[in-house]
């Protein structure tokens, strides 16, 4: 059982939070950060161009709180080669500022057979859960960990549309990926509650199959109805479900390190700061 | 198996409703053309035919809609009625190619400028436009690390 008190809260940064940041120092233990708003990324070479405002915006942020990433760019879930390229630039970042780990999503953003070429999906697209799938990430993700200094995790998605006749759970999935490559898992509880929503999985049974050992962060978010859909907008304040499930996680998962709160910048003023305080404490108190 | 075809082929169903909808209606041979096993081309056509299919649509034309409210919001303003229109045009020629707001809105400049090549008022706010990107991108004025895309834009 994990020692709830020992957990770390943070948030995922964004400007709109840049002061909460570094003057709430009681309510923020480290600061989440998506090193692809570091840079401009072009079709054309030079392929990355560095953003030095933002780099010193995020120095001030990493000067007062330990830092992890959370990327959104290695699309480790495609079918198509490691991106070493953009590997390198994320080690390059984790180096600057000492990153505990770097997490990425288990899903696919890249795809290479477009009928006008290579191009970005523009969402996140779900993988099969099947063991040939398995076979063809693995040794990706063995040469992510191998080339690491830090632990690398990976993230449950919101998935929306499910596939039909997958061989294994997205739980079951991700242990096997762990114990294969020893990768980490960053379960986020809201995309958890979303595919509950809109797919009908039932979150316990998921919690009680995933291994929570491997479980080194966890996020948590708020969302809103899209149509009939509910969506990971990262709108505002957590719904109860995902404090419920929060829970259940946060005193099984022994290696349970960081709790993040995540918001849209765009939502920010909305919340209201007060409002982003109201999440962090709660994080604070959950057990 | 052929996992990048099966995500490409997913990519163009969630980039065109029209595609979704043509699919629906049993138009599955170029599914079935393609590399994709049979149990691909068969999840492929289950997915197209998910009703929640119609979220993903959404969510795509909602986060590239967005990098264009954010950059170029005097081009989307002056379309008015021909936003919708333009808009699908747009995104069913130019699909994605990485998640960079400077990149969709470049690419947006460029489309509106052959496609509107006779209306000078357009082409003055294009012209306007793409002052303001190189200021804000190119000469890395500041603010350019809002102009990325958030989880939140491609979860």
């Amino acid at each position: 059982m994990a020692d709830v008190s020992s957990i770390d809260v943070g948030v995922l940064y964004n400007g709109e939070l840049a002061d909460v940041i570094t003057t709430d120092c009681d309510l923020i233990d480290a600061v989440s950060l998506i090193p692809e708003t570091l840079w401009h990324e072009s079709t054309e070479r030079p392929r990355y161009r560095p953003i030095p405002d933002a780099f010193q915006a995020f120095d001030e942020v990493a000067a007062a709180k330990p830092v992890v990433l959370h990327g959104v760019g290695l699309s480790i879930g495609s079918g198509v080669p490691l991106d070493w390229e953009h590997l390198e630039r994320v080690i390059a970042t984790i180096d600057r500022y000492g990153a505990r780990w770097y997490s990425e999503h288990l899903a696919a953003f890249r795809v290479s057979q477009h009928a006008s070429g290579p191009s970005h999906a523009g969402v996140g697209l779900p993988i099969p859960f099947d063991v040939a799938t398995l076979r063809l990430l693995v040794p990706k993700l063995e040469a992510v960990v191998a080339e690491l200094d830090v632990p690398f995790l990976l993230e449950n998605s919101a998935i929306y549309v499910d596939i039909p006749g997958q061989e294994m759970t997205e739980a079951a999935f991700l242990n096997r990926i762990s114990e294969e490559t020893g990768a980490g898992v960053l379960l986020d509880l809201h995309n958890l509650m979303v595919n509950e929503v809109n797919l009908g999985w039932d979150a316990e049974a998921y919690l009680s199959e995933l291994d929570l050992r491997s479980v080194v962060e966890v996020h948590v978010a708020g969302g809103e109805m899209l149509g009939a859909w509910y969506t990971d907008a990262h709108s505002g304040a957590c719904p109860e479900r995902v404090w419920n499930l929060l829970e259940l996680v946060a005193t099984a998962a022994s290696d349970l390190r960081l709790m993040t709160f995540e918001i849209h910048e765009s939502r920010v003023p909305v919340l209201g700061i007060s409002g982003v305080r109201e999440q962090l404490s709660r994080l604070h108190h959950a057990e | 198996m052929s996992l990048d075809g099966f995500h490409s082929a997913l990519a163009r169903l969630v980039g065109d409703p029209d595609l979704v909808r043509s699919v629906r209606r049993g138009d599955i041979d170029w599914i079935r053309r393609g590399e994709l096993t049979e149990r691909e081309a068969e999840r492929v056509i289950a997915m197209a035919n998910d009703p929640r299919m119609e979220v993903l649509c959404s969510l795509y034309r909602s986060n590239r809609l967005t990098a264009l409210v954010r950059t170029v919001p005097s081009v989307i303003i002056a379309l008015d009625d021909r936003l919708s229109d333009t808009l699908t045009e747009f995104w069913r020629e130019r699909p994605r190619t990485d998640m960079q707001f400077r990149t969709e809105a470049a690419d947006f400049c460029a489309f509106i400028r052959g496609r509107y090549s006779g209306d000078p008022e357009i082409q003055h706010l294009v012209d306007c436009a793409e002052t303001a990107l190189r200021v804000r991108y190119d000469d890395i004025a500041g603010g350019g690390a809002l102009g990325n895309a958030s989880p939140d834009d491609t979860a």
